[in-house]
C-alpha cells in the first residue's frame, strides 16, 4: 500500500510541477516532485529508497535540463546521504526534524546537481 | 551486519547509476529511456493543455469582473476565440513562409514543456533522435528567431537550452553594421556582446545576429540593450536581450544536421 501512495503522490506533484512550470510566480518555488520524493526518503529504508532513486531520477532526467543519468547519480548518493543524515535528527516523528532533513536533502540536491551534471557530461564527451 | 548490508546496497546503486551514465546509448538503457518518455510524453501534454484551459478561464473571468454581462459576455467570449484563431493562422502562415523561404530541412515540432531550472531556462520538444534529432541541432521560432540549441537528444523528446543561458557562446553579427563578435549568454534571457572594438558606432537598439554554417541568412538573436565604453580598455562593454519567447512558444523549428 506504501508503494501505490508513493506513486501516487510521486504523479500528483510531478502533475503540479508540470503545471507550474514557466509562471513567473513559481518561478522561485522548490520542486514540488523532490520535496515528497525527499519525505520518502525518510519514510523508506535504504534499499527502497535506493530503488525509489532510481526511477524517480530516470523520471527527472528526462524532466531537467541535465544529462541523463545525473539525477539518478545524485538521487543515489542523497539516499545513501540520508541514512547518514538520521544520525544526526533522531528518527523521531518530529515534525521539525522532518522538515530540516527535507530543507537539507533540497539543499544537497541544488548544491550538487551542477557538478554531477558536469561530471556526466565529461563522460559523454569522452565517449563520444 | 546492517552496516555490510547498508555496504551493499550501496554498492549496487554506484553500479547501476553508474551504468546507466555509461552505456546511455546501450540497447537496454535506450528502451527504458524510451518508454519513461512514451509515459511522460501525454503527461506533458495534458499538462500544457490544462494550463491552456486555464488561461482561457482567466480570460473570460477577466472579461466578467470588468463588467462585461449577458449577450456583451458572449460577444466578448467570441472576438476572443476569433482573436486566438487567428493569432494561430497568422502563426502557421509565419512557419509556412519561413520553411518555404529557407528551403533547409527543418522540422517543425510541438513544444511540450517550457521550464527553468536554477536560473537556466530550457524547453521540451516532442521529438527526439528517433526523428533525427540530435545534439547541437539549431532551434528557431516560426520568425526565425534563434531560441537555442538541443542539449541532449532521447528517443522520444529533447531538451533545448535557451541561447541566453550561462555558458552559451555564440559567434554573432551585429547589425546593420556587421561587427564581428562573441555573445555570451549571462542567464536571465541577457547577454554580453564581447569584442567588439572602441571605435565600432553600436548603437543601443542594433540588432544581434547568429549565422548558422550552410544558411545563407543570419537569424536574429537579440537586441543591443546597453553601450558603455570601457574606459583604458580595447572593447566595448555591450549587453543585448534575447528576442524570441521560448516560454509563448507552442511549435518550434529544428534545424536538422544533412
Amino acid at each position: 500500500m506504501t508503494f501505490i501512495y508513493l506513486i501516487v503522490s510521486f504523479v500528483a506533484a510531478l502533475c503540479a510541477d508540470m503545471l507550474a512550470s514557466g509562471s513567473r510566480i513559481t518561478a522561485a518555488a522548490p520542486a514540488f516532485t523532490l520535496i515528497v520524493l525527499f519525505y520518502w526518503f525518510l519514510r523508506l529504508s535504504l534499499g527502497e529508497r535506493l530503488w525509489i532513486a532510481f526511477g524517480a531520477g530516470v523520471v527527472l532526467d528526462s524532466l531537467f535540463l541535465h544529462p541523463f543519468g545525473s539525477a539518478v547519480l545524485l538521487l543515489a548518493l542523497l539516499a545513501c546521504g540520508t541514512e547518514w543524515l538520521t544520525r544526526f535528527f533522531t528518527k523521531s516523528e518530529s515534525v521539525f526534524a522532518n522538515v530540516m532533513m527535507i530543507f537539507l536533502l533540497l539543499c544537497a540536491f541544488w548544491f550538487l546537481i551542477g557538478p554531477i551534471a558536469g561530471v556526466t557530461e565529461w563522460i559523454y564527451a569522452y565517449r563520444g | 551486519m546492517p552496516r555490510k548490508k547498508n555496504l551493499a546496497y550501496a554498492l549496487v546503486a554506484i553500479v547501476l547509476s553508474g551504468s546507466l551514465v555509461f552505456l546511455q546509448h546501450s540497447g537496454p538503457v535506450f528502451a527504458i529511456r524510451s518508454r519513461v518518455e512514451a509515459v511522460f510524453i501525454p503527461m506533458f501534454q495534458f499538462a500544457g493543455s490544462v494550463k491552456r484551459t486555464v488561461a482561457s478561464v482567466a480570460d473570460n473571468a477577466a472579461n466578467r469582473e470588468s463588467g462585461l454581462t449577458g449577450e456583451y459576455q458572449e460577444v466578448a467570449s467570441a472576438r476572443h476565440t476569433i482573436d486566438s484563431l487567428k493569432q494561430e493562422n497568422d502563426r502557421l502562415r509565419a512557419m509556412l513562409a519561413f520553411k518555404e523561404k529557407y528551403k533547409l530541412n527543418l522540422k517543425g515540432v510541438s513544444v511540450l514543456l517550457y521550464g527553468h531550472e536554477l536560473g537556466q531556462e530550457y524547453v521540451i520538444i516532442d521529438q527526439g533522435s528517433l526523428a533525427g534529432i540530435r545534439k547541437n541541432d539549431v532551434v528557431l521560432d516560426a520568425r526565425g528567431m534563434f531560441i537555442g540549441m538541443v542539449r541532449e537528444a532521447g528517443p522520444r523528446e529533447s531538451k533545448v537550452g535557451v541561447a541566453s543561458n550561462a555558458d552559451e557562446v555564440q559567434e554573432a553579427y551585429i547589425r546593420p553594421l556587421g561587427v564581428k563578435a562573441i555573445a555570451k549568454g549571462i542567464g536571465s534571457r541577457t547577454f554580453t556582446v564581447d569584442l567588439v572594438s572602441q571605435d565600432s558606432p553600436v548603437r543601443q537598439g542594433d540588432f544581434v545576429t547568429v549565422r548558422i554554417p550552410g544558411v545563407p541568412d543570419d537569424f536574429l538573436l537579440g537586441e543591443v540593450a546597453r553601450v558603455s565604453s570601457n574606459n583604458g580598455g580595447a572593447f566595448k562593454e555591450i549587453q543585448a536581450v534575447l528576442l524570441a519567447h521560448p516560454e509563448s512558444e507552442t511549435e518550434v523549428f529544428v534545424l536538422m544536421k544533412l
